[in-house]
């Protein structure tokens, strides 16, 4: 039988265009601080988990070997995934069947990037591109993202305006969040007017470039209550993934993310979860661009297919509104070190505990759910948790 | 605790030289087919998927996109992927079996040395770039001949070995000598001591013929519950132990010719598997020769000396295929390439195929319970071990 | 863009070369795109999907059964998408375009330039064709762009 996977503390710090602190210094920092809020030492932990996605941004080959000794992980088993933006939610899906199948009780999941030091963030996304069917033509990352976001909003009818609100609603959410790198006041003109990357996608419908950390500790069953008798429980765990030939894929559009659908069913089936957007309180959704958001929010079945666009006009993302997402500021707002966009997922735990300060939403939140994606239009993970 | 995880089918894809005319995702695709034909089950049949894959030796970042149709993973739970050592990708398909026994995990890795560099020097370059950049990497960039670094690194941490063990360079030879014979698919070398002594010297005492020489290869494992394997019918061979460990991240501050990371993934690895006395119970072992002193590094913290010397092991010839406890009855790296991220995960197979009595050419008689080694290679300090035993 | 802050640093370049193989698959694909300028894809024979880009395998059946076959070097427009950027981040008084083209009598397509045309003319759903290179080298810039169709 599987064991109940609780998790027990997060660990965070400020996102920033550009740390000063090395990897081994911003994985040591977030790992302090998921021990002191888990009230663990360093010697409580089992088995740690890497998550970071391009190791060419840093440019250190196998960059998660620099920090064994920042993590606990010491003479320990460690082990580093990497799946793309999806890193952010696969990672603690990879730390969660570390418990889950019994082999250990406490599992530290560290997620990090660290983009800054570069010459260009475009230049290393280069790196990911298919050497002889894409890499030649020079995609770039907007472009990329204007290809599927076209396709969306014209498969479902939906607007940039609508995009713009979601892009007004979390830099604004991120006002309230201290570990925010842009919180912005901003209206949906603002949006509209920033420069235009590839149409539908303008500068701010886009995440920044970050550098940036999270941990967080998983918990078996067997130890859990002395450490929480409240705890928040892994309920569910989701992947999908489709073929890296996007273009070949036959009766599938960009628009509609079938294998975040995949993703979402399989969290939701294990979770006993039939109808989210009455079960679900809370979610902290992907979003590097707005429309991600958008297109997440109906993949997680928050809102009917095509119905993302009615979901931000009527104000039910909104953090006082009847399933908030992003009350962080997401990718947005908060930042987007791809990697450690677990900080979707050390969000929800936050709002499900009561403790997520400023950013705490006024209504009571007991099941959430995160996700994380990425690849060539490729992968989707996501995480239910809750209490009991 | 037992793991209850089988092993019901294994695919591998091997090279003696490049292999030029098939891309990664054909090798990939070949090897998984493989796996499933051995095991007799279908794509549809496949409940996650998990490859591990080193983006800087594919010269492609997020290199797990591409291996994604050749494992079956189309439109399934596929999104795992581990930087490390392909041996990782066993260990974490087990904990996803474990988790839900129901699920049949496909774990996969492949390796194509030949693409990098026209001369193949590819790891040697990246050797460098594993390191922290600020205090260890300027100075092994600023070497006279930075392709030399791997080899100087090795030396340093043979000449440390040989200090605190006694051996000669002659015996090392020997371990080269060995596998070099054995190996099953680079037939016909036929080298005998001095061929070794004399090749050429990169740093003492490391040799050309005393180090692995990259290759290419893939390599696909289907691993299911003990349930689901009883119920396909086919002989599996049972995960009995596993484990891995990461030793300190900064070279300055780690032993030299010892690999306690080793030891403590074996230990890990034999508690699961209730071994007590490797060097008794263990039938054959199949463990990173990436230079050949590693292999006596290796065996050693693996236990398999018992409480004698690694000197006394090598002089008595207890590690030779006719031996007590074969070491490396394949040919090992040295004797068959060096599929560097992969290479763990074909010592699994390699036992695998011991287990079912199917190993042509190198069969050691009798083997019941093996064990695969896995090594992170120079500069790392990571380790992975599993057990494997007869149904 | 905001400004680094300044931070004591230490440079360094990682310089790795490669040369890809185009597989089985690829090596057909290019040859007859370069040699014949005709794009190829391989039908499977158990589902009967034509795939493009061509795979010796089917990543649905799982199987090494497919047969070449001639796609048309034409197809419906699926999306696509325009930049005024170069690739030293200046800016451009025309965009230049990408789309993604499914290839008629195929489950397949390709992503590729867009030209003759500017964003205004472009509908997801335009019937486009490729225009090929006079002197193609067997790479995927043997095809120069796909261009609407001519009624």
């Amino acid at each position: 039988m599987p064991k109940k996977v609780a998790i027990v503390g997060v660990g965070m710090q400020k996102f920033e265009f550009c740390k000063n602190e090395t990897v081994e210094e911003m994985i040591f920092d977030v790992t302090r601080n998921a021990l002191e809020n888990s009230r663990l030492s360093k010697d409580d932990i089992d088995a740690v988990v890497f998550g970071s996605a391009v190791d060419a941004f840093c440019g250190i080959h196998n960059s998660d070997k620099v920090a064994i000794d920042a993590s606990a992980g010491l003479l320990k088993p460690t082990m580093r995934n990497s799946t793309s933006g999806s890193t952010a939610i696969s990672t603690p899906i990879l730390g969660y069947t570390h418990v889950a199948s019994g082999l250990y009780d406490l599992v530290l999941v560290v997620c990090f990037e660290k983009m800054s030091e570069n010459e260009s963030a475009q230049a290393v996304f280069n790196t990911v591109y298919d050497e002889a069917f894409v890499r030649p033509i020079g995609l770039n990352v907007p472009i990329q993202c204007s290809l599927e976001a076209r396709e969306y909003l014209n498969r479902y009818g939906l607007t940039e305006r609508q995009m713009a609100k979601v892009s007004v609603k979390n830099r604004g959410n991120a006002l309230s969040n201290p570990y925010a790198q842009l919180p912005m006041k901003l209206t949906v003109d603002d949006v509209l007017a920033s420069p235009c990357l590839s149409w539908p996608v303008k500068l701010m419908d886009t995440a920044p470039v970050t550098d940036g950390a999270r941990a967080l500790i998983l918990a078996s069953e067997d130890v859990v209550r002395e450490l929480d008798d409240d705890p928040v429980w892994v309920k569910g765990v989701g992947r999908g993934a489709d073929s890296v030939w996007f273009m070949g894929r036959s009766n599938k559009a960009l628009g509609r993310l079938d294998y975040a659908y995949l993703a979402a069913e399989q969290a939701y089936e294990m979770a006993g979860i039939r109808n989210p957007m009455a079960d679900i309180d809370y979610a902290e959704v992907y979003d590097p661009f707005t429309y991600k958001e958008m297109q997440h929010c109906e993949a997680l079945g928050l809102c009917p297919e095509g119905g993302a666009g009615r979901m931000i006009d009527e104000g039910i993302s909104l953090k006082e509104g009847d399933l908030p997402v992003n009350a962080s500021g997401g990718l947005q707002g908060e930042g987007n070190p791809i990697g450690a966009g677990m900080s979707r997922l050390c969000w929800c735990y936050l709002q499900v505990k009561g403790q997520a300060g400023a950013c705490q939403v006024p209504k009571d939140v007991n099941t959430a759910v995160a996700n994380g994606w990425g690849g060539m239009y490729q992968y989707n993970a996501v995480m239910v948790i809750g209490r009991d | 605790m037992k793991s209850g995880v089988c092993i019901v089918g294994i695919g591998l894809v091997e090279a003696v030289g490049p292999l030029a005319d098939m891309s990664h995702k054909e090798m990939l695709f070949y090897s998984t087919r493989k796996a499933l034909d051995d095991s007799g089950l279908e794509r549809k049949d496949i409940g996650s998927a998990i490859t591990a894959t080193f983006d800087f030796l594919e010269g492609r970042s997020l290199s797990n996109q591409y291996t994604l149709d050749s494992i079956g993973g189309v439109m399934k739970p596929c999104d795992l992927r581990l930087g490390e050592d392909g041996m990782y990708s066993l260990f974490a398909g087990c904990m996803e079996v474990m988790s839900d026994p129901s699920q049949v995990v496909v774990v996969a890795s492949v390796q194509k040395a030949s693409e990098r560099d026209p001369k193949g020097l590819g790891y040697q370059k990246l050797i460098a770039d594993s390191m922290e950049p600020v205090f260890s990497r300027p100075v092994c960039k600023s070497v006279p001949d930075p392709l030399s670094l791997e080899s100087v690194l090795a030396a340093m941490d043979a000449r440390a070995f040989m200090e605190r063990t006694g051996l000669s360079e002659d015996d090392v030879a020997n371990v080269a000598v060995k596998n070099l014979n054995l190996s099953t698919v680079r037939s016909g070398l036929g080298v005998d001591q001095k061929d070794v002594l004399k090749s050429n010297l990169l740093s003492w005492p490391i040799r050309s013929l005393t180090k692995a020489k990259e290759t290419d290869a893939a390599c696909t494992i289907i691993l299911a519950s003990e349930k689901k394997a009883r119920a396909l019918g086919r002989e599996p061979v049972f995960v009995s132990g596993f484990g891995w460990c990461s030793n300190k991240s900064h070279l300055p501050f780690r032993g030299q010719g010892v690999s306690k990371e080793t030891k403590w993934a074996a230990r890990e690895a034999y508690k699961m598997a209730g071994i007590q006395r490797p060097e008794q119970e263990i039938d054959l072992a199949e463990v990173s020769d990436w230079y050949a002193h590693r292999e006596l590094i290796h065996c050693e913290a693996l236990g398999l000396c018992g409480s004698d010397e690694p000197r006394k092991c090598v002089t008595d010839g207890r590690f030779e295929k006719e031996g007590r406890l074969p070491v490396n009855p394949s040919g090992g790296l040295l004797g068959r390439g060096n599929a560097i991220g992969t290479s763990g995960l074909i010592r699994v197979a390699q036992v695998v195929e011991q287990i079912r009595g199917e190993a042509n050419g190198s069969r050691v008689q009798g083997a019941e319970v093996g064990l695969a080694h896995s090594w992170g290679g120079i500069p790392t300090a990571t380790a992975g071990v599993t057990v494997l035993t007869k149904w | 863009m905001a400004k680094k802050k300044p931070v004591m640093t230490v440079d360094g370049e990682i310089q790795i070369s490669y040369k890809w193989s185009l597989g089985k698959a690829g090596e057909r694909f290019f040859t007859e795109l370069r040699d014949n300028k005709k794009i190829m894809g391989t039908r499977c024979r158990q589902c009967g999907r034509i795939l493009v880009p061509p795979r010796i395998f089917c990543e649905e059946c799982f199987v090494e059964d497919m047969e070449w076959v001639e796609v048309k070097p034409q197809g419906t427009l699926l999306t696509f998408g325009d930049s005024y950027f170069s690739t030293d981040g200046k800016r451009l008084k025309e965009p230049w375009m990408l789309g993604i083209v499914r290839l008629e009598g195929s489950n397949g397509g390709l992503i590729h330039f867009i030209g003759e045309s500017s964003p205004e003319d472009l509908k997801i759903g335009m019937r486009m064709e490729a225009v090929f290179k006079k002197k193609p080298e067997g790479n995927i810039m043997d095809i120069l762009y796909f261009r609407p169709l001519k009624d």
